[in-house]
């Protein structure tokens, strides 16, 4: 007797998302190629105490500017520090600063999304209505205006960069909390009896995070290219740290003599940046989120699917 | 279409006024008192603190604060920069010149080849440069914007001496256009692709292709002004995130320009200064949409009928 062939389900279901998906995905060969170099680094980063050849901070373990070779794989910067030990502390900084902002960034985004979408009414629109306004702006310039006032340091860079990518998270989880809203099983708990604030925690917001966790796999690639960016304009880590975007604005001025000192710590930004860019495209296009949630956030926010991606509230 | 214009306009002002309100309120995040922060001496007396505090706007609530803000604002007085000891509005418009020819010419970059690229490669969907053109997407992306000038730099400068790494003139201006158009040019090279694989589905291509219009006057006639009105609606979008490149590439060129103020500004903590460049900024990224959404309106009158 032949197998009965399985009926048709929608792939963000949340019924479904956990019980069947699971056993048929297939990866792509480029999820498999980013994820590993994320577990590199990742691994590198949890490691870098045990593997680091010198003291990443030691001033004058080689020669100023040594060239890479064989005693010194990535050659030596400016002050004669090792420039593999730095990288291999900066694969740490770099992680941390990522998870730091997805973190504030996720966390303050999520609540501000579900609250305009559950709520709804006058508070939701003046939520939206922020998150529209921040939204026209560039974050780096958002980061920009917080650090500045802030003060300059690392810590105020990686606030500065969570809290200017609020107004992704929140609209990717206001978009998914309003089509969730209007399922049977959150008007079931309501009429059990839950509060409303078991009904928004115990029931939408695990239907709705699997659909924002993978937006911020993507949020976390811009996370590291701002804190980068702000440490390069000398706006976030400080010298000695050895954070990535620092090392290389500190080692411009040696970009005749030395260039491995700017080519070095760029590819490493870059690299773990493509990495995490297309994992997160991937694992998006494999749980097919792109274009219902896409579809569903503009048709929502401009009634009609014809407006351009991003335009001005 | 006049509806359209009055309705966008009160979106842009209510826009500028918010924006105007918070950076009028970044003043309040600096940790500890202000007043003491931006004190030239070191150990103020309560006297100084008191007249620092006055001469800042602190000391009334802060709805006058704002109020008094907008009054200097509306009388084009931006304040004083603390440690240029000029006007602010002097120092930003001294600035504006370099910051809009680089702005512009990235656009003009990420535009020119992004376009051509984008219809290019709807021609020949699925193949080697549809793909390859998915790639440069990510990697556009992906790229330090500080990296890749100083990588174009290192090529183009030092290795190959073919451009001025500074300086005067056009040619010192093409390594820092390139370097902040990049990202965008294959972001503007997508949206082409897509427009036009649209447009070329559309029954008014095959009527035009089957009374045997040669497929170059279909192209010119008919296909490239629909596509190219999409690829316009999203330039608003796109030279606001361009202006926030500019800070980063005016400080890897040391270009004279906004963005390199700003960043001097703040780590002299030159407030007054900083709040300027932010609400000049907001200025030109809700001018500039609110012009290209006008435009595109008018190009596209089924966007002012909605």
């Amino acid at each position: 007797m032949s197998r009965q062939a399985e009926p048709p389900y929608e792939l963000n279901d949340p019924l479904q998302w956990h019980s069947k998906k699971r056993s048929k995905i297939r990866l792509s060969w480029s999820v498999i190629v980013s994820g590993g170099i994320i577990l590199l680094i990742t691994l590198v980063a949890i490691s870098a105490s045990f593997i680091v050849p010198f003291d990443p901070n030691q001033i004058g373990v080689g020669q100023r500017l040594t060239a890479p070779g064989m005693d010194f794989f990535l050659g030596t910067d400016e002050f004669g520090r090792d420039v593999l030990s730095r990288m291999i502390f900066g694969a740490r900084i770099t992680l941390c600063v990522g998870v730091s902002a997805v973190g504030i960034g996720f966390a303050c985004g999520v609540v501000v999304g579900a609250v305009a979408a559950y709520v709804g009414g006058w508070l939701g629109e003046i939520l939206m209505r922020s998150v529209d306004l921040l939204y026209t702006f560039p974050d780096v310039l958002i980061a920009l205006g917080l650090v500045a006032f802030l003060g300059p340091s690392f810590t105020n860079a990686v606030i500065a960069v969570g809290l200017s990518a609020i107004p992704y998270y929140a609209r990717s989880t206001y978009g998914a909390v309003l089509s969730e809203r209007q399922k049977p099983y959150v008007l079931a708990a309501r009429l059990i009896g839950a509060s409303h604030a078991r009904v928004v925690g115990r029931h939408l917001l695990p239907n709705v995070l699997p659909t924002t966790i993978v937006l911020a796999s993507l949020g976390f690639s811009s996370a590291v290219l701002a804190a980068a960016s702000l440490s390069f304009l000398g706006l976030g880590a400080q010298p000695p740290t050895p954070e990535w975007g620092l090392m290389l604005s500190e080692g411009r001025d040696y970009i005749t003599r030395a260039p491995w000192l700017v080519v070095i710590p760029g590819l490493s930004v870059f690299v773990t940046v493509v990495a995490f860019n297309v994992f997160g495209d991937g694992i998006r296009d494999l749980f097919d989120l792109k274009e219902n949630r896409a579809i569903a956030s503009r048709r929502f926010f401009y009634g009609s699917l014809r407006r351009p991606p991003r335009p001005i509230p | 279409m006049g509806r359209f214009i009055v309705r966008r306009l009160m979106t842009s002002l209510v826009t500028l006024l918010i924006s105007s309100f918070l950076v009028c309120m970044l003043i309040h995040l600096i940790p500890g008192d202000a007043a003491s922060v931006m004190s030239q001496s070191s150990s103020p007396s309560p006297e100084q603190l008191a007249a620092m505090r006055h001469a800042l706007g602190l000391d009334v609530p802060v709805l006058t604060q704002y109020l008094h803000y907008m009054e200097h604002l509306s009388s084009g007085n931006l304040g004083r920069s603390i440690f240029g000891d000029q006007p602010v509005a002097t120092l930003l418009i001294a600035r504006l010149p370099t910051t809009f020819t680089l702005a512009l010419s990235g656009l003009a970059i990420a535009v020119g080849f992004g376009m051509p690229l984008g219809m290019l490669v709807a021609y020949k969907k699925g193949s080697f440069v549809d793909n390859a053109l998915m790639m440069l997407a990510v990697i556009g992306v992906s790229i330090p914007t500080f990296w890749l000038g100083l990588m174009l730099v290192l090529l183009f400068s030092v290795t190959l001496n073919w451009l001025p790494v500074a300086g005067e003139g056009w040619r010192s201006m093409i390594l820092p256009a390139f370097t902040l158009g990049f990202a965008y040019l294959a972001i503007v090279a997508r949206v082409t692709r897509s427009a036009m694989i649209d447009v070329l589905g559309e029954d008014f291509i095959r009527t035009a292709r089957s009374k045997g219009m040669s497929e170059t006057l279909v192209f010119y006639r008919h296909a490239l002004r629909p596509a190219a009105i999409s690829v316009a609606a999203i330039i608003g979008v796109i030279f606001g995130y361009l202006m926030g490149g500019v800070v980063v590439v005016e400080n890897v060129f040391s270009l004279n320009g906004l963005g390199r103020l700003a960043i001097q500004a703040i780590s002299y903590r030159d407030y007054p200064l900083i709040q300027g460049f932010m609400l000049l900024f907001a200025a030109i990224i809700v001018t500039t949409s609110f012009l290209v959404d006008v435009a595109f309106a008018w190009l596209d009158p089924r966007i002012s009928a909605r």
